[in-house]
């Protein structure tokens, strides 16, 4: 039975207070439960947050040398083993539960393990990509999940499936396979830090990404364009089951905005991909769709 | 940080108790969407206890502040990605409530969104005509942003953007009949 239907048939209809204290109730057995794994996680991150401010005011050590030495700094405050594993691998939610799929949404018929592809840092936030390889027949799609110390975002097989504005595939509303593959570009407003972090997964040959946005909160407010170089991804994660080839960037822009578009450049800084405001990119062509237009 | 100002999941869940229906009623006069608004507000406390070691410390004033700013963001992430975002639940491994049409209904009541209604439609006259549209049909009619990006021809995003922006030009006009938020 699904937690859904378990709400509904076992209990009289609730005011809000006693909603609240559901939810209430529902938090603290999820404070008191959380999985020693998170509060690692945290301890592991708090080190290196220390480690790192002191590295940061060393007149030597520059900001951009910080993602190695956050590594250095997570390997001499936290188990080696763990900080091993997280070099390869990239976090892992378990799955969603099916009662969170939209109508129709699609499985994948293979999914790969979330294989971390790249790290970095933006505006002085150290941030990591994962992906993973799923497969929907004979199309394949590239999920991509971004960690930072304000959350994550991303897709990964298991949610990938979300509609988020993509194109129907069927009568369900559910996207269809190539909409999923093609939806390379991805943000999440990270409530930590009051950035928006806009993220992708490119193909062989890109060098960067223009991406153009606008403040959420501001109607009519000027865009702007932030360029972002693709970083190659870790070699290592191709035996692993992440095609080879590809490249991702990561960066982070001031406070919540909306993406309205995306382009991608090739190796002689001719625009190869157009991305809407969903994030679907397709091949360039000398009329950009409606739906890409700023 | 002094002892006092640490976030303790005891203290989490007093901010809970304290701010947790200010916060339901602020999410769903912005929503319009009880069950959505309930989602946000047991993601913002989710998004708080794996954030608790970045409070900076303070009062409960600045600990209220701390988290109206998350679930600010919560919310903006919700708009945009035209659901809401519960990662932070599940990694917790926090059910979410769900709420049978009868306690919708209550919460929207607690919310007041029937003096909203009133007051909003009166004022639609200051927006553009696409924006009022989208707030017609989504406030008058109370038709989902499925519905609506299929009867104006956009994307599910693009409508719930159109509302959102619509509501927020209505501001101005909706303070007067707003009741303080945060009061029981």
């Amino acid at each position: 039975m699904s937690p859904d239907r378990r709400d509904d048939e076992t209990r009289e209809h609730r005011d809000p207070d006693a909603i609240l204290a559901e939810l209430g109730r529902r938090l603290d057995q999820a404070y008191a439960a959380a999985p020693a794994q998170l509060r690692g996680a945290a301890r592991l991150r708090d080190g290196a947050e220390r480690v790192r401010g002191a590295l940061g005011r060393h007149p030597v050590v520059g900001r951009r040398r910080w993602i190695g030495l956050g590594a250095v700094a997570a390997l001499l405050v936290g188990p080696t083993a763990v900080a091993t594993h997280d070099t390869l691998f990239g976090t892992n939610p378990p799955a969603a539960p099916g009662s969170l799929d939209g109508p129709g949404a699609l499985s994948p018929d293979a999914a790969g393990t979330p294989v971390a592809v790249a790290a970095g840092s933006a505006r002085g936030i150290p941030w990591r990509l994962s992906a993973s390889l799923c497969r929907y027949g004979t199309v394949q799609a590239v999920g991509l999940f971004l960690d930072v110390p304000g959350g994550g975002a991303g897709s990964r097989c298991d949610v990938a499936a979300r509609r988020g504005g993509l194109p129907t595939g069927s009568a369900t509303g559910a996207p269809s396979p190539a909409a999923l593959r093609d939806r390379r570009i991805q943000t999440y407003i990270d409530p930590v830090a009051d950035v928006t972090w806009v993220f992708g997964v490119l193909p062989a040959g890109a060098t960067a990404a223009a991406v153009r946005s606008r403040p959420l909160e501001v109607a009519g407010a000027p865009g702007a364009t932030t360029r972002a170089m693709a970083v190659a991804i870790d070699p290592r994660a191709v035996p692993r089951g992440v095609p080879s080839g590809l490249s991702v960037f990561a960066v982070a822009l001031p406070g919540a905005r909306e993406v309205t578009a995306t382009t991608v450049a090739g190796p002689d800084s001719s625009v190869v991909l157009r991305c809407t405001r969903a994030g679907r990119c397709l091949p360039a062509t000398p009329t950009p769709p409606e739906e890409s237009r700023p | 940080m002094p002892a006092a100002d640490r976030l303790t999941p005891e203290r989490l869940s007093a901010a809970y108790e304290r701010d947790g229906r200010r916060l339901l009623v602020w999410l769903t006069r912005r929503t319009y969407d009880a069950q959505l608004a309930t989602d946000l507000v047991g993601e913002t406390f989710a998004r708080a206890f794996a954030s608790r070691r970045r409070f900076a410390g303070g009062d409960d004033d600045a600990l209220s502040a701390w988290l109206f700013g998350i679930a600010r963001n919560t919310l903006h992430e919700a708009l945009r990605q035209g659901a809401a975002e519960r990662r932070a639940m599940q990694r917790l491994g926090v059910e979410r409530v769900v709420l049978t049409d009868d306690e919708l209904l209550r919460v929207e009541d607690l919310a007041e969104l029937g003096t909203l209604k009133v007051a909003l439609l009166s004022a639609l006259d200051e927006l553009s005509q696409e924006q009022r549209d989208a707030v017609r049909l989504r406030v008058e009619r109370e038709l989902g942003y499925d519905v609506i990006a299929q009867r104006l021809g956009i994307s599910e995003q693009a409508a719930r953007a159109r509302v959102s922006r619509g509501l927020r030009l209505l501001a101005t006009a909706l303070d007067g009949h707003r009741p303080a938020e945060g009061t029981s």
